[in-house]
């Protein structure tokens, strides 16, 4: 350490000459110059000086009779002087200075950890709402306060944590577990048929069954009643729970025209890049799309040991497109009923478990209409309160 | 009684190490190689065989080959080199 000091503050070693060089030693030491490693030589003596102290050499010197001789130069200021034309490696030195306590002091990329349900954009988005984007000062934002203002705007956020390490901002998320409804059973109700159809099976839990397996019943029916009675007479009123489960029967019907306008590729299309650097964003291209399109968007980012660099390319690739009108061939059109079946299977008969399906299709000049039957079995039983006087 | 045996009979009746008060140098020899002297008060001769230090009331001689003075500072000094012979004159 002692050594990187002195280099840095520069020193010299300088020859003395003369007859009372012990004496000139004498001096040195009585006023504490900063002189060490006297060496003795048929020459004369040879010591090494700060830079600083060379000039109260020259007193002594002259006490004492002797005659300083620099024989070399060592240290920082000597290498400053000779390079200080060099305007280039101050630049340089700046630039760099710059371009450190910007980049470092910055966050360039964030990694999500804990989410299930929500996805890596929305937690994104969240950010982005209270200013955290790629390219922000890391000392500009007081974390806590940011992490509360985040959770207190989501509710499906349980716990969070923002942790800037480097970098990268890590960001630690406790989604919120939805808690079951508590049933209010203090209010007497009835249970009733929902749809009509055929009982399969029958399971009460609280109250009075009316039906059993194999009834059929129609929309409304009473199904399970909250008005208990018992042997003895007496009639208690209870909040009904049951799980009823009946066959029933669905009819849909869709109609596929023979001939549609679509929306095609022209088969041209055209390929524009953006260049993510450091928060810029810079187009390679000039104007814009005038025609009709679809777009196809990809992005490429820059990856270092599993590290997502700030630098990358967002492509949208356009594909033209134009109208025109197509006929159906009836393989198409039954394709197109299918897909149409599948979307209505899944949003209207999620909860049931089908039995049956039964399909058929007529077909004319101008469209194919598709017909299905399901038959399924489902809880058909909804609580309705009882209005006791 | 003189200044120098006041000192030593301080030193006794506090139980201290012989020395502690007094203004006597000290010298701090590692091996024959480094040699540590506090209390010098000048170099009197200075070559790479024989080295003199005035020592106050004394004068210590030192012989060897390649000495050389790395640091003299106040009234310290320290000696690096090959140390054949210590005398005191």
């Amino acid at each position: 350490m002692n050594r990187l000091l002195g280099w840095f503050w520069g020193y010299v070693t300088v020859l003395v000459t003369g007859e009372a060089c012990e004496r000139f030693m004498n001096l040195c030491g009585f006023y504490s110059r900063d002189v060490w490693d006297f060496q003795k030589n048929p020459n004369g003596l040879t010591v090494k000086v700060r830079l600083s102290e060379y000039k109260n050499l020259r007193h002594s010197a002259k006490r004492t009779g002797v005659h300083l001789h620099i024989e070399s130069k060592h240290g920082f200021p000597f290498l400053l002087r000779r390079y200080r034309f060099r305007y280039g490696i101050f630049v340089g030195i700046l630039v760099f200075a710059l371009l450190l306590n910007t980049l470092c002091g910055r966050i360039w990329s964030v990694e999500i950890h804990g989410t299930s349900s929500l996805k890596s954009y929305d937690v994104t988005s969240m950010l982005q709402s209270v200013g955290i984007t790629e390219g922000v000062r890391k000392d500009a934002f007081d974390w806590a306060t940011v992490r509360q203002k985040i959770m207190e705007h989501n509710p499906q956020i349980s716990w969070m944590s923002l942790n800037p390490m480097g970098t990268v901002l890590f960001v630690d998320i406790s989604e919120t577990a939805k808690a079951p409804g508590v049933l209010d059973h203090s209010i007497p109700c009835n249970l009733k048929a929902t749809k009509d159809g055929v009982v399969v099976s029958v399971k009460v839990y609280a109250g009075q069954s009316l039906v059993k397996t194999g009834d059929a019943v129609v929309k409304g029916d009473l199904l399970v009643s909250g008005a208990v009675e018992y042997k003895n007479g007496c009639t208690v009123f209870r909040h009904a729970s049951a799980e009823i489960v009946a066959q029933t029967k669905y009819h849909v019907s869709f109609e596929i025209p023979l001939r549609q306008t679509v929306r095609l590729r022209t088969g041209q299309s055209q390929i524009r890049r953006v260049i993510r650097f450091f928060g810029m964003r810079i187009p390679m291209y000039l104007g814009s799309v005038k025609e009709e399109y679809e777009t196809l968007h990809s992005s490429h980012e820059v990856r270092i040991n599993n590290k997502t660099l700030p630098i990358g390319v967002d492509s949208t690739i356009f594909h033209y497109t134009s109208e025109k009108e197509v006929a159906l061939t009836e393989q198409q059109a039954l394709s197109q009923a299918q897909m149409k079946l599948n979307a209505y299977k899944t949003t209207e008969l999620n909860d049931m478990v089908i039995k049956e399906v039964t399909t058929d299709y007529t077909i004319d000049k101008q469209a194919l209409t598709f017909t299905a039957d399901f038959l399924c079995e489902e809880n058909i039983c909804f609580e309705e309160n009882m209005l006791i006087f | 009684m003189s200044k120098k045996k006041q000192k030593l009979e301080m030193d006794l009746l506090f139980k201290l190490p012989p020395g502690t008060l007094g203004t006597d140098s000290k010298i701090i020899l590692m091996g024959n190689r480094e040699l540590c002297i506090d209390g010098c008060k000048g170099v009197l001769e200075y070559t790479t065989e024989l080295i003199r230090l005035n020592l106050g009331n004394r004068i210590l001689r030192l012989d060897g080959r390649n000495l050389c003075i790395c640091v003299m500072e106040h009234n310290r000094v320290e000696v690096e080199g090959y140390f054949a012979k210590l005398e005191f004159i």
